[in-house]
């Protein structure tokens, strides 16, 4: 057990992050997803017409879940666990753990943020269907962050390939 | 291209040919009515005498009428049929309804009438079947229920509560042994049905006893017996739903008018506006003025619709101080993005219609941040292929469609500019069924192994966006002659920012992050230089940011907080990063679908499980990215490019026109 951790720790590591990027974005997302779900059903149920606008508006915290995907997809496939294994050293694991934190701390938060800012958009749209466009915006407000976290989780996965350990 | 200038227009024509008039210009729906001309002593508003409410009240029958046809012959919409727009009617066919119109009104009456009816009948099935499940616990009983005695004997015939048997009940009477007699009908938990017979002078007794242990007459009564009665009712029943089927058929037989049950709906929308405006008009006794608002351009066709008639048709220039309505025109290009401004808002007074600049813009942004050749090239032809079927699309709706066949093309471009075909959906193939991967090579660079010199390109556009954008703002500002605010909010902002920029890219520092590595662009000294200019430009703010001020405190720190807005223009440009991360996530996306269906192999099972999967992830993938790339491009144009230079807040032109749900006029298709 002992050798089987020291030989895989690196990979071990990595592969927490790939997890965390994954599993935390991703339950960000769904609790957003949830929370403006519970919305758009209540407007749905008033007004079935709304269906198609409540929808994208209910979509809109569901790509941090998307965002944690491509970064633990990014990192596994990097890391040899896609494909031929070959063990990482410790160092390297903790430089892709690191990596892929941006995603799933931000990830996890700005969903949740989100989905409540898409809520009550929902709410805008219940009651004023042409302000659709308005309504948008106020979720997006809250993505950016989420976009910026995927950002720098890109740019630290390919930097990390460079990092000599 | 531009907010359309507007005129004030008054007409005044003769009273005989108010009607006409006032239907060509409906038709044409080029005025929007104000209150210009102002009631006197001579002029004044004359009431119509039928009244609005009446043509709600049409208008809400018919629609009512068109619900009930709906509820037994659902009219057959496809997917896609909202893309289809209302169906075109000629003006032949308007006037000839005008004979119609009668009978279709008593259609319309006859279907709500029918339809009442079959509520009704329906009522009473209900009625009937519940007297019949009521008269269970007396089935097989020959007794009428309402039978109270003979000449010389009194009859109870009723329930009491609970289960009784036979024994308990002769108890319960017993001091009227033994001229009695008990039968149990039926019995159940809840209750037991009961015939009690006694004499006629001991009625009294047997009535207390009985109210006493919780006697009740059935809720059924009728002077047949039960079953004869229930015979009946299951005819009465058999009878209703023949006559509710009747009622049906006869209402399905009006199905074919449908078309002319929307007409009327129709036709009764424009009546309305027409009378509504009529009453609205100021009148004398032999004439009439309408005025409002039109498009300038649109001042010669008026003129030329109305003169065969005595008109006499008077134009000015709004005042400075008026609120003006907004419409916007622009070529098919730019009007593409025309719903993404409108949702936004209508520009005001001294903005320019912003759709022009946008279109530039707007499509690369889009196009960026799907980046991938087949997913564009999907969404393009989608869209064309909703264009040329559905021909008579509404405006706003082709628009739209239009919007995002530009933003198609642009994805097909930047696809090939960075070599993502379904991510690597053709070196994954090849490789893993035909055995030989054939690399596509990117006609730039690969996105997802060049990331920081995507990045500083993302950046470069977003810089020259919001330098638009200010550019703007410096000709909104020129136009209303704001010399001092061009200079300080607009000519040192921009000072300010391209001596950062040269001093930044005189630095080895930034240029080992932005542009991998390479030498400085600039050298030190002409860093320097730009650095000084920035900190004379940043006073200059400083002095003049609070200029509306006149305590110089309260204004220097008005001009300090004015510098600090730098933070707004370094977030706002970082704020285009999402163009790269956007971007990869498309492509990185359908590269995961790649790796995942590639996993089983080549054969028969592999090809399969390779297509499913392919087929799922790329359909998510390009449901949530062409979402992603259109909210966020939108975004981008709001807070980053809006920002800048755009409030909005005009008021939509809101003509006197034909406004119907189900038909479009032919006329208002020439343009």
């Amino acid at each position: 057990m002992i050798q089987f951790l020291e030989a895989n720790l690196g990979t071990i590591f990595a592969l927490l992050g790939a997890a965390l990027a994954v599993g935390l974005a991703g339950a960000g997302s769904a609790r957003g997803v949830g929370v403006a779900g519970e919305a758009a059903a209540g407007v749905v149920a008033e007004d079935p017409g709304k269906f198609g606008k409540v929808m994208v508006l209910q979509l809109l915290p569901g790509t941090q879940g998307i965002y944690g995907l491509i970064i633990g997809f990014i990192c596994m496939s990097q890391t040899g666990i896609l494909g031929d294994y070959v063990p990482l050293s410790v160092g390297k694991g903790l430089v892709y753990l690191c990596a892929c934190l941006p995603i799933a701390i931000a990830g996890y938060f700005s969903a949740i943020g989100q989905g409540k800012a898409a809520a009550a958009s929902i709410g805008v749209v219940a009651k004023k269907p042409d302000q659709f466009g308005k309504a948008m915006i106020f979720p997006i407000m809250v993505e950016t962050y989420a976009i910026l976290a995927l950002l720098v989780s890109i740019l630290a996965l390919s930097g990390a390939a460079n990092v000599a350990f | 291209m531009a907010v359309l200038a507007m005129k004030r227009i008054s007409i005044c024509g003769l009273k005989q040919d108010r009607k006409a008039i006032l239907e060509i210009l409906q038709r044409q729906g080029e005025i929007e009515v104000q209150d210009f001309v102002k009631t006197d002593a001579v002029f004044k508003k004359r009431p119509m005498p039928i009244s609005g409410a009446e043509f709600e009240r049409n208008i809400h029958d018919a629609e009512a009428a068109i619900e009930v046809l709906n509820t037994y012959n659902e009219e057959k919409s496809g997917m896609l049929s909202s893309f289809k727009g209302r169906d075109i009617i000629t003006e032949e066919e308007y006037n000839g309804f005008k004979e119609k119109y009668p009978e279709v009104y008593k259609t319309v009456q006859r279907i709500l009438a029918l339809s009442k009816e079959v509520a009704e009948k329906n009522a009473e099935i209900v009625k009937c079947s519940q007297q019949i499940d009521m008269l269970a616990p007396w089935e097989g009983f020959d007794v009428p229920l309402d039978t109270n005695g003979t000449d010389t004997t009194s009859i109870f015939i009723g329930a009491l509560p609970g289960e009784w048997t036979l024994e308990n009940i002769y108890k319960e009477l017993a001091q009227q042994m033994p001229e009695i007699d008990v039968d149990i009908i039926s019995k159940s938990k809840d209750q037991t049905c009961v015939m009690v017979v006694c004499r006629k002078e001991n009625y009294a007794a047997v009535n207390g006893v009985l109210r006493g242990i919780g006697f009740a007459y059935p809720a059924v009564s009728c002077p047949l017996t039960p079953v004869e009665q229930k015979a009946k009712l299951e005819q009465d029943i058999e009878t209703l739903k023949e006559e509710v089927k009747a009622c049906e058929e006869e209402i399905m037989s009006y199905d074919p008018q449908r078309p002319d049950i929307k007409f009327l709906s129709d036709y009764q929308a424009i009546r309305a506006e027409k009378y509504a405006v009529t009453s609205s008009l100021p009148q004398s006794e032999h004439t009439f003025v309408i005025s409002g608002y039109t498009p300038a351009k649109s001042v010669p066709r008026i003129e030329k619709a109305l003169e065969q008639f005595d008109v006499v048709i008077e134009t000015k220039d709004p005042g400075k101080k008026e609120k003006v309505p907004v419409k916007l025109q622009n070529n098919g290009f730019s009007s593409a993005v025309q719903g993404v401004v409108e949702s936004y808002a209508l520009p005001k007074k001294g903005e320019i219609d912003p759709c022009f600049i946008i279109s530039l813009f707007y499509f690369i942004f889009f196009g960026f941040m799907l980046a991938d050749f087949c997913i564009g090239l999907l969404i393009f032809l989608g869209a064309l292929v909703l264009l040329l079927k559905n021909k008579n699309m509404e405006q706003g709706l082709k628009n739209n469609v239009k919007l995002f066949m530009f933003g198609g093309i642009a994805a097909m471009f930047f696809g090939v500019l960075f070599g993502s075909y379904f991510g690597d959906v053709i070196p994954a193939v090849s490789g893993t069924f035909f055995g030989h991967a054939i690399v596509v090579k990117p006609l730039w660079l690969d996105m997802t192994t060049n990331p920081m010199t995507v990045l500083t390109l993302a950046l470069i556009m977003g810089l020259i966006h919001i330098f638009t954008g200010m550019a703007i703002n410096g000709y909104q500002l020129l136009r209303k002659k704001d010399i001092v605010g061009f200079i300080f909010d607009v000519i040192f902002w921009y000072i300010i920012l391209i001596g950062l920029i040269i001093k930044a890219l005189s630095m080895q520092m930034i240029m080992d992050i932005l542009l991998s590595g390479s030498a400085p662009i600039f050298s030190a000294q002409v860093g320097n230089i730009g650095m000084y200019a920035a900190g004379i430009a940043c006073i200059g703010i400083i002095a003049m940011g609070g200029r509306e001020s006149k305590n110089i405190g309260k204004r220097l720190l008005k001009g300090v907080y004015a510098v600090y807005g730098i933070t707004g223009y370094l977030s706002d440009l970082l704020s285009y990063s999402r163009l790269l991360a956007l971007g990869l996530a498309t492509g990185v996306i359908s590269s995961v679908a790649n790796m995942i269906g590639t996993m089983f192999g080549n054969g028969v099972v592999g090809v399969i499980i390779y297509i499913f999967v392919f087929i799922i992830i790329n359909a998510i993938n390009i449901g949530i990215n062409t979402l992603g790339a259109y909210v966020h491009t939108n975004r981008l144009q709001y807070v980053e490019f809006f920002g800048r230079f755009y409030d909005g807040g005009g008021r939509p032109f809101q003509p006197y026109s034909i406004k119907t749900k189900y038909y479009k006029f032919k006329e208002n298709r020439k343009k």
